[in-house]
């Protein structure tokens, strides 16, 4: 009974200060000030063990911005106070009753956290924007001799991300044509991002996962979304987790919300978006960077609806994207200003650099770049400000020292036994693949095994043949 | 041919074009409609909804009793039972206000995003039965020997069954609570001359037992609220891999240098003799497939620092370095030949200009194991070759390695140590053993625990999966929708079914393989190649389409149609002006 009515008391008493809540909760946590014993995310406080009723206390801190936290910071301890105080008002004949009795004295002890056996030996972990892995999807979408500048800007970020430690596995390499083999290239199997040709960006460690003709809208849209069929190699397949940040770049010949492919067709910013808002479902990302070089870029990214996307586009909606120089040898432009000038930045990185985006960003100049580069921000509550440019164009992966092994028999005597042993499970897997319905992988056969089309099919027929008798009667 | 012949010809001809038109549209209309199989969306919806997924594990634990003291000095058979019936109801207690705590919480603004966050909600519940146990724990034996018997009695075979034996022994000077937790799943617990207060005993035993489960507890909670800002800290879940019905583990022996030193060993015994038993443990969960190669000239992507100790310059790698130690593209640890989840466990031998490596903490120790783990990756062990020549790892030279190996196994799939939580606050005088599992790796305490969360987090992650789809449909209606995917959706909720059925009848083996069968196959639904239609196909694209076609037939039709019809007016007009 009293349980209940204190309960219910607490809860009242709650919401009422709900509103003070959101405004503290981001400033809250772990404050020593106040000795609180938090649980590490600091997110919940229990004040009243009795009933177990606690205040929430931690929001999310795009909530409040306008409101000074600093300012009701203060008040906070007194409502706890106020809030325990009633918390001991309302238990006291309780409590006198059942003192002993262990439920109580046990609760908190038993609830607060204690840290891991293996949290204290974690060391060397540091990156604390939660991701674990780096994914780049590079992608050049034109064709043809002309736009060697699509190709250089594709892989001009390619040589970046890899310098700066992606491992090719973690990079999705499209590019739609092979320039350095073309018969007008004066400089066989070479590409080059520069008039100077500093960087032979073919170089001999160049890993294209689609190529040609390969460089499709579908293809795109499978890679992201990953619906491939199953003899798709590791190596042409986006593997990342719900812990992968990833890049996803595109150059090519674009207009107010569409991206050409290959001169054949084209992919829709909502086609992005869509694909985008799959992978958050399915928890493929952690974040995602998307950046675009083409015209009218800035449309490409409009459409985009899931959260942790932060876009940037060389042009707004309206502007053209221009090439930044001609190399007279070559016969072409080289390189697209956007690109040009992001790499001016990148390239000077290493791996543990700390810039941000931000700073990234900040280096855009409308003036050299020639069109107004487009940032969106609005779906990414981590802000460039706070995140890294490695944390999307490097390879940074946590670690953690192992500080003891497990132990375990010596074993020589057993790998006989053991190696029997472990045959079961296989049968047991053969047996369950079998109850799985296999599933069909084969070209889309949408008609072809059903009855229902052909009987209007048929009738459409005699009815056309009807037609075409009463015509010859007629006539 | 007269006017009055020439028109109804005219008519004629129009009526038939007319006629092929009106039977072609059917016809058009079925072949260009994409296919959909109908899926069960409300019975999707369903599991998604509030509640639906409110579960209670129920634990079942036997305490039986040992009288140590020799002057009988134990409760008797009915104080037992009152004691198991107050145990059973304060350990409820217990857990249900940790899941109380929670929900408050997540009365927060954080999840209003998310509605139905909270469709999973699952709590751990105690069924104690308690007794006097007698013959098997004869007095003055150990809890270790006890255990090591093995015998069915001591500890139970199933998931979600435990044994406690709590032996009553004389007081002692200096003897406190003994607690061991055996591999198996029983605990042993000594209690010199507590027996006599049943508070204690009571207090005692629902520290232990309370404590022994509240890791678990706190997991199911942890489970509802996968994405918010608390997760990026999360370390815990960043380590661990996904789970996946089937994983690729690959050792890799690499050498820097096969001038220097040549290299080899003896891995499919060791991985039979130390990593194989591990893996058949949890062949109930994933299946592990093991390959291993090795590559030479193998160069140390990263500079180590040199540094001087005890005279001898040593080569050092930092914590801020190693992050980089696996970018080399030149590896090429990737596995190509399946699409299981990759596991890459590297044994490296770094050059001789560079050895003796040892990787190092912040604080500039060298770490005994030289090794280090990369969460979601794997791990890597440094072993420095001695000198130039032939080195050759056999069974017994693997055998410290392959610990770090199972150890980083152990992490990198989710396996908890099992402890007693807060056992220092709850019971300071007590003294705390744990049995490891020197043959499998594993304990059972340590595999039930991860059976269980496997299980409802795959039931939590089919039903996502499943919700995700339906959403995808019904948003796409461009998709086509094969039989295939309504079969997969079927069988995966047929299976949640029956994993909700083995849940409710405590058979958590039984549960995890319908939950992993749920999982498994609203996954392939979900990542069905033939999923993917023109995400996007706007109404102006199917006029450009149909334009081209159909203006061209149409304006004349549509002309000679409005003509025919004025020319019938007017032949009306004139019967009527005859007739007049």
């Amino acid at each position: 009974m009293d349980d209940a009515i204190a309960l219910s008391a607490m809860a009242f008493i709650e919401e009422a200060l709900e509103p003070l809540y959101v405004a503290h909760r981001a400033q809250l946590p772990s404050d020593p000030v106040y000795g609180w014993e938090g649980e590490p995310s600091g997110s919940a406080e229990s004040f009243c063990t009795r009933c177990g009723s606690t205040a929430a206390l931690e929001i999310h801190s795009r909530k409040t911005p306008r409101i000074d936290p600093m300012a009701h910071r203060r008040s906070i301890p007194y409502i706890f106070a106020f809030l325990s105080a009633l918390c001991a008002l309302t238990h006291t004949q309780a409590t006198s009753s059942i003192t002993s009795d262990a439920p109580t004295n046990l609760s908190l002890a038993l609830w607060s956290p204690q840290p891991d056996i293996n949290e204290a030996a974690i060391e060397g972990f540091f990156a604390s924007s939660g991701h674990t892995n780096n994914w780049a999807v590079l992608v050049c979408t034109s064709r043809f001799w002309f736009n060697y500048r699509h190709i250089a800007n594709t892989l001009s970020i390619y040589h970046t991300v890899k310098r700066l430690g992606i491992p090719d596995s973690n990079i999705i390499l499209m590019l739609s044509d092979d320039v350095a083999c073309n018969p007008r290239n004066h400089f066989p199997a070479t590409i080059y991002n520069n008039a100077g040709r500093f960087i032979d960006l073919y170089g001999r460690n160049v890993e294209v996962d689609y190529r040609g003709y390969e460089v499709t809208v579908e293809n795109f849209i499978r890679l992201l979304t990953g619906r491939h069929d199953p003899d798709v190699p590791r190596s042409k397949r986006l593997l990342t987790d719900d812990r992968s940040n990833v890049l996803v770049y595109m150059t090519g010949h674009g207009g107010d919300e569409f991206l050409k492919f290959q001169d054949a067709e084209e992919i829709g910013s909502h086609d992005i978006a869509d694909a985008f808002a799959q992978m958050y479902e399915k928890n493929r990302y952690h974040e995602i960077f998307f950046m675009i070089d083409t015209c009218q870029a800035a449309s490409m990214y409009k459409r985009i609806y899931s959260p942790n996307i932060l876009a940037a586009a060389s042009a707004e909606v309206g502007q053209n994207s221009y090439s930044h120089h001609v190399d007279p040898d070559i016969g072409v432009a080289v390189i697209d200003r956007f690109t040009y000038y992001n790499l001016e930045t990148l390239e000077k990185l290493k791996g543990e650099d700390k810039s941000t985006l931000q700073q990234l960003f900040s280096t855009y100049n409308t003036q050299a770049i020639a069109s107004t580069p487009g940032i969106r921000t609005d779906l990414y509550p981590r802000r460039p400000e706070n995140a890294l440019v490695t944390d999307f164009f490097g390879g940074v992966q946590n670690v953690q020292l192992t500080t003891a092994g497990y132990k375990l028999k010596s074993g020589n005597l057993q790998s006989q036994t053991l190696t029997k042993q472990h045959h079961p499970s296989k049968s047991g897997s053969a047996k369950r693949k079998s109850m799985v319905p296999p599933s069909r992988n084969n070209a889309l056969q949408v008609h072809s095994e059903r009855g229902a089309v052909s009987l209007p099919f048929v009738l459409g027929l005699m009815g056309f043949m009807a037609g075409v008798w009463f015509l010859s009667r007629v006539i | 041919m007269s006017s009055e012949d020439y028109e109804r010809t005219r008519t004629r001809v129009l009526a038939s074009i007319l006629v092929v038109f009106l039977l072609a549209t059917p016809i058009w209309w079925r072949t260009t409609e994409v296919y959909r199989a109908p899926l069960p969306v409300e019975d999707i919806r369903a599991w998604k909804e509030d509640k639906t997924f409110h579960r209670t594990l129920t634990l079942n634990v036997d305490v039986a009793f040992y009288d140590h003291t020799g002057d009988g000095s134990i409760p008797t058979a009915g104080k037992l039972l009152e004691l198991s019936e107050k145990l059973e109801a304060d350990l409820n207690e217990l857990y249900g206000t940790a899941e109380r705590g929670r929900a408050v919480r997540h009365q927060g603004d954080v999840e209003e995003s998310v509605p139905g966050e909270l469709f999973a909600d699952v709590k751990l519940w105690f069924r104690i039965s308690g007794g006097l146990g007698s013959k098997y724990w004869e007095r003055g034996q150990r809890p270790k020997d006890v255990a090591a018997k093995g015998d069915s009695w001591s500890a139970s075979s199933l998931n979600g069954h435990y044994k406690v034996h709590v032996a009553c022994t004389p007081p002692e000077a200096g003897k406190q609570t003994n607690i061991y937790v055996s591999s198996k799943r029983a605990v042993f617990v000594e209690l010199p001359g507590e027996c006599v207060d049943d508070v204690r005993v009571s207090n005692t035993l629902l520290s232990v037992i309370g404590g022994l489960f509240a890791d678990e507890q706190t997991n199911y909670l942890k489970m509802t609220e996968q994405k918010g800002e608390a997760a990026n800290t999360d370390w815990e879940s960043m380590r661990t891999m996904k789970y996946a019905s089937k994983y690729q583990v690959t050792f890799s022996l690499l050498n820097a240098d096969p001038s220097e030193v040549l290299v080899s060993w003896d891995i499919q015994e060791a991985v039979n003799a130390y990593i194989l038993p591990f893996f058949s443990q949890l062949s109930e969960l994933s299946e592990f497939a093991v390959d291993s190669q090795v590559q030479n000239y193998a160069a140390l992507p990263i500079q180590s620092q040199s540094i001087e100790k005890d005279g001898r310059t040593v080569h050092v790698l930092r914590p801020e370095a190693l992050p980089h130690f696996i970018n080399s593209a030149e590896w090429n640890l990737a596995s190509v030949v399946s699409s299981a989840p990759p596991l890459n466990f590297v044994l490296y031998i770094p050059p001789q200009s560079q050895s003796p490596l040892h990787v190092v903490t912040s604080k500039n120790d060298v770490l005994d194991t030289n090794a280090f783990l990369i969460p979601r990756w794997g791990g890597v062990v440094i072993s420095n070759a001695k000198e130039i020549g032939v080195r050759h790892f056999s069974v017994d030279d693997l055998h410290p390695i392959m610990e770090v190996y199972v150890a980083q196994l152990r992490d990198l799939l989710g396996v908890k140590h099992i402890r007693i939580r807060n056992v220092e606050t709850l019971l300071p005088k007590a003294q705390v053993t744990y049995e490891t599992a020197p043959d499998a790796g594993i304990t059972l305490w340590e595999l039930d625990q991860l059976v269980r969360r496997r299980t409802v987090q795959n039931i939590v992650d089919a039903v996502t999966t499943l919700n995700s789809l339906a959403t995808l449909i019904t948003n796409l209606e461009s998709m086509v929708v094969l039989d295939d995917i309504q079969n997969q959706v079927l069988y995966a909720l047929d299976a949640l079914h029956q994993a909700r059925l083995a849940l409710e009848a405590n058979d958590f083996s039984l549960a995890s393989q319908h939950a992993r069968d749920a999982f498994v196959s609203s996954e392939a639904a979900f990542f069905d190649p033939t999923m993917v239609s023109m995400l996007y196909f706007p109404d102006e694209h199917k006029y450009a389409v149909y334009m081209p076609l159909f203006v061209p037939i149409s304006v004349p039709l549509l002309i000679a149609v409005i003509r025919e019809i004025k020319g019938w007016k007017n032949r009306k007009k004139r019967i009527k002006q005859k007739e007049e």
